[in-house]
């Protein structure tokens, strides 16, 4: 076996983890508006438990009505939804893996929109994010919680679970009465180490005495990483006090409302990056610890275990992303293993969007049953037109199905948009997932004909023809001063540091998502001053919170400057007059501009199709049908695929 | 029930006959002491008592009155009872099956329900008197323990054994039992001055074996529980420096832990590779101008 030490089950307090690959708690936006459990979210989650994934954690679930992540949040303290849980917990454990429940308060990390409540917290401290004020608990409040917990979990209980994690992580209620920065208590719930602690103490003797022979562990951040905050000195303090207190397990995690981008690591973030974080607490504990964040490779797990950093393994998003991951890694097939590339796109961002989540790279997310790839009962001749995203995407499940399939590419490679996005700096992990469509098409005996431009005489023998020929960037959509060089997306991407070192370079975002920061990043890299630009209320507008932050970090350490609601009024030679909320600034020795628009539908083949054969079956996927981001693209030659 | 300790009174290697003699000279007091593996056995038999799965603990050694000292040691450390079983030769070397025998023979008299021993001791490291007291008194017989606990509902012992490398064996084992053990566990026990100055004011009682020790009694086996495989020790890993800030501990990770350790990355051709470095060391202060 290529991964032993990852296909060893572990036995906690007499359950049996068949492997050591885990899926810790994660919001699905899947459970109905009432806090229900759906077929959706128990498909979503079957799904993973027939992959071969060892444990499931699922998502974190309401302790008592003062808390909810969203309209979507599972209400465990309503008996109302054990029917539907109980539902989830037998059909995951009929696929061999085991179950635990997480019991969470989000304290002050939360707005009040779902609950219509107060926020409450250890203290009266307004959340940085959600900027709420919230209610200081009362030590009457505090005991409601307290025994809420202990309700919640004989619920876990009663629906079947095998263990419960209190959530004590990512800046939450239990972490809120942990720090010194979000407790300024000064009765006996605050003050000392031992104060702090005395919150998390009750909730799990509280939840310890309701569990009788369920597992409980918690999850808790090794490093608050803020100055004055927990250090891991202090966690492992607290980890070592709270064992003692008859733990099972003990989860690590990072990030918290101070420090947010971590909770949910990009691409920003090396792999395996916080492995430390456990190997610190396993030092000093007996019990089972696991660790997570940025872990898509079973080569990485094994060698986490086989470094004794950790004896469970998260690998969250990389389930996501294929569910088959286990059962790959098993087999030794780890090219088959469509891998996470921590974009954010489609799982964290469609959280923020209050949106069902899914995935960049697997559309079937959260459509197991819908977009379960069904051979085709007839197989047909199909062309594909087009090697982006898109394109492969289509290919590759329509040769599952078993189509026959053709790929043209006009260029020499394929890749498409996402060779050029992986080209921005810290993107380069992007191209994972093309270079997986591409091996799967080879898996797949697809006949790819590259460097050959389809005319529709070309398809007019194909039973269908699917068109994802992209979008292009015409000439800038806007000319801020006559005197200055203007390039578009592709033009500036091609510039070389010869061109731009020491130029002040203004780079105007009209896409909002992240390729003007990218290229911002890239040209200042090279040596150019760069301003970014942009007439909406913030760079990036449409980009999430994660990515935006990341990328901010960087640069501002390159140099690089914003200006948001900007109007360009004028221009003098290379000195652009920008207006900024009635203020007025002079940009001067402007040397180039860039300018960041949407690209648009190349729509040229549909046309032409349309005139030549209307009747024949042409779909349009991706930019070409209307230019959005990869994730769609993806969708689309996904969906169009299981319509042929 | 009666917990009994089976202490053996050590002595420094020098004192081996069948060890060469590595330190003599440097060891020249040649002072009894208790060793490491009969320390656990110690350890356990009072551990048992404070979580009352037995009433009390005796130690017991074979010996001459110099062995006293051992059960003075004993006695400081919690022992309830101490009780020396005369012996005139080398209780440990090479009488170890004699002795084992009339040590199960006292023990037939006492009404024992577990019996520690230390699985080895530090002078002549047989591990043999175990065997032979189990053997005579036909009781099952648990080696290389490092944790023991009473079962809840039934007379047993649940008893943790190290099978090597890490590994550890769950065993429950019927009682009475014969279990000797192998490691110091964490929380170390202090002798309390009070009891060595009490020990001081006893005599120490001296047990004889019957004539004839009783039979065995009827066969027990052990219950396999479980097998736990090692757990790993963490490699060494990078950690950021809690003395940083936290916004530099982060920085550090985001660029892959190795930014405060990345040199400098001098490029060019081999032929001008000397210069370029020199220049380097000169840039950071190693060489003259
Ligand atoms: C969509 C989404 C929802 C999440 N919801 C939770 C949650 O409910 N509870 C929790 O502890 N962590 C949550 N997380 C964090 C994950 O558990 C995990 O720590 C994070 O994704 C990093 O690990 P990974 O790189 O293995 O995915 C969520 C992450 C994502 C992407
Ligand atoms: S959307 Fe991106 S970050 Fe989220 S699971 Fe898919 S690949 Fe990973």
């Amino acid at each position: 076996m290529m991964f032993p030490r990852l296909f060893t089950p572990l036995t906690i307090k007499g359950v049996t983890i068949r492997n050591r690959i885990i899926a810790t708690g994660h919001l699905t936006h899947f459970a109905s508006t009432d806090g229900l459990v759906t077929q959706r979210l128990i498909d979503y989650h079957v799904a993973r438990a027939k992959g071969g994934i060892g444990l499931i954690i699922t998502e974190s679930m309401a302790i008592h009505p003062s808390t909810a992540q969203s309209q979507y949040t599972i209400r465990l303290y309503d008996r109302q939804v054990l029917p539907g849980l109980r539902e989830l917990t037998s059909q995951i454990k009929a696929y061999g893996a085991a179950v635990f429940c997480q019991l969470h308060h989000m304290g002050r990390e939360m707005t009040s929109v779902d609950t219509m409540r107060p926020v409450v917290a250890p203290s009266a401290l307004m959340d940085p994010l959600k900027r709420e004020v919230p209610h200081e608990l009362s030590k009457a409040e505090i005991r409601e919680l307290v025994e809420a917990y202990a309700t919640c979990t004989a619920h876990a209980r009663e629906a079947g679970y095998d263990g419960v994690e209190v959530h004590c992580a990512h800046g939450y209620l239990i972490q809120e009465f942990l720090s010194p920065l979000t407790n300024h208590r000064e009765d006996e719930y605050g003050g000392s180490f031992e104060g702090r602690l005395r919150f998390a103490r009750e909730v799990i003797r509280a939840v310890k005495g309701a569990a009788g022979q369920m597992v409980v562990g918690i999850r808790i951040d090794g490093d608050e990483f803020v100055d004055g905050g927990l250090s891991l000195e202090d966690v492992q303090e607290i980890v070592v006090a709270l064992v003692a207190e008859g733990l099972d397990y003990v989860g690590l995690s990072v990030g918290h409302d101070l420090n947010y981008p971590p909770i949910f690591p990009s691409m920003d973030f090396p792999l395996g990056c916080f492995v430390y974080l456990a190997s610190a607490i396993k030092r000093l504990v007996d019990v089972p610890v696991y660790t997570s964040h940025r872990i898509n490779d079973p080569a990485l797990a094994e060698r986490i275990l086989e470094e004794g950093h950790a004896d469970l393994v998260a690998m969250t998003r990389a389930t996501l992303a294929d569910p088959e991951l286990p059962n790959k890694a098993k087999e030794g097939d780890v090219d088959g293993i469509r891998p996470c590339v921590g974009c954010l796109q489609r799982c964290f961002h469609r959280l923020r969007l209050r949106a069902p989540i899914s995935c960049l790279g697997n559309p079937a997310v959260g459509r197991e049953r819908e977009f379960a790839p069904l051979p085709a009962s007839q197989p047909r001749k199909v062309a594909v037109v087009g090697g982006g995203p898109a394109g492969l995407e289509a290919a590759r499940v329509l040769a599952l199905r078993r189509h026959h399939v053709v790929l043209f590419e006009q260029e020499e490679e394929l890749g498409g948009m996402l060779r050029l996005a992986a080209r921005v700096p810290h993107r380069d992990e992007l191209m994972g997932i093309a270079r997986w469509q591409i091996l799967q098409l080879k898996r797949l005996g697809v006949e790819v004909r590259l460097g050959q431009r389809a005319s529709a005489k070309d398809l007019a023998p194909f039973d269908a023809v699917v068109l994802a020929t992209g979008a292009e960037y015409g000439p800038p959509s806007l000319v801020v001063s006559e005197q200055v060089p203007h390039y578009n997306t592709l033009e500036a991407l091609e510039l070389g540091e010869a061109e731009v070192a020491g130029k002040t370079i203004l780079v105007v975002d009209r896409d909002y998502h992240n390729k003007a920061l990218g290229l911002a990043e890239r040209l200042a890299q090279m040596g150019a001053q760069v301003v970014v630009a942009t007439e909406e209320a913030e760079v990036g507008v449409d980009l999430d919170l994660v990515n935006k932050m990341m990328i901010w970090e960087r640069l501002r350490e390159l140099g690089v400057k914003s200006i948001s609601k900007a109007r360009f009024e004028g221009a003098n030679g290379e000195d652009v007059l920008v207006v900024h909320e009635g203020w007025e600034r002079v940009l001067r020795g402007v040397g180039a501009v860039v300018v960041v628009d949407k690209p648009k539908a190349n729509t040229l083949l549909a046309r032409e199709m349309e005139s030549q054969f209307p009747e024949k079956a042409v779909y349009l996927a991706g930019n070409c049908a209307a230019p959005r981001l990869t994730p769609e693209a993806i969708f689309d030659g996904y969906r169009i695929a299981l319509e042929i | 029930m009666l917990a009994v300790v089976l202490l053996k009174k050590a002595v420094f290697l020098s004192e081996s006959a069948l060890r060469p003699q590595p330190v003599q000279g440097l060891l020249a007091t040649r002072r009894p002491f208790i060793g490491a593996h009969d320390l656990a056995a110690l350890h356990h038999a009072l551990s048992l008592r404070e979580q009352a799965a037995v009433s009390r603990v005796a130690a017991i050694t074979a010996g001459g009155s110099e062995a006293d000292v051992i059960l003075c040691q004993a006695y400081a450390l919690g022992a309830d009872e101490v009780f020396r079983v005369p012996w005139e030769g080398d209780a440990g070397l090479t009488d170890a099956s004699p002795v084992g025998r009339v040590l199960a023979g006292v023990l037939a008299g006492l009404p024992a329900g577990v019996v520690f021993c230390g699985h080895l001791s530090p002078d002549s490291g047989r591990g043999l008197v175990p065997y032979v007291v189990a053997q005579s008194l036909g009781w099952p017989l648990v080696t290389r323990a490092v944790k023991v606990q009473m079962t809840p509902d039934l007379p047993h012992l649940r008893i943790h054994r190290d099978v090597g490398r890490g590994n550890r064996e769950v065993v429950e084992c019927p009682l009475p039992a014969v279990v000797t053990a192998v490691r110091y566990p964490s929380g170390w026990r202090y002798p309390k001055c009070a009891r060595l100055l009490a020990f001081r004011r006893r005599n120490v009682p001296t047990l004889s074996p019957p004539s004839s020790p009783g039979m065995p009694s009827e066969k027990r086996w052990l219950a396999d529980m479980e097998m736990t495989r090692a757990r790993p020790r963490p490699k060494k890993i990078f950690t950021p420096d809690e003395n940083l800030s936290a916004a530099e501990r982060m920085k550090m990770i985001v660029s892959g832990g190795l930014k405060a350790k990345k040199g400098k990355v001098v490029d060019g051709s081999g032929a001008d590779a000397a210069s370029k470095v020199y220049e380097v060391l000169v840039e950071c202060g190693y060489a003259p101008k």
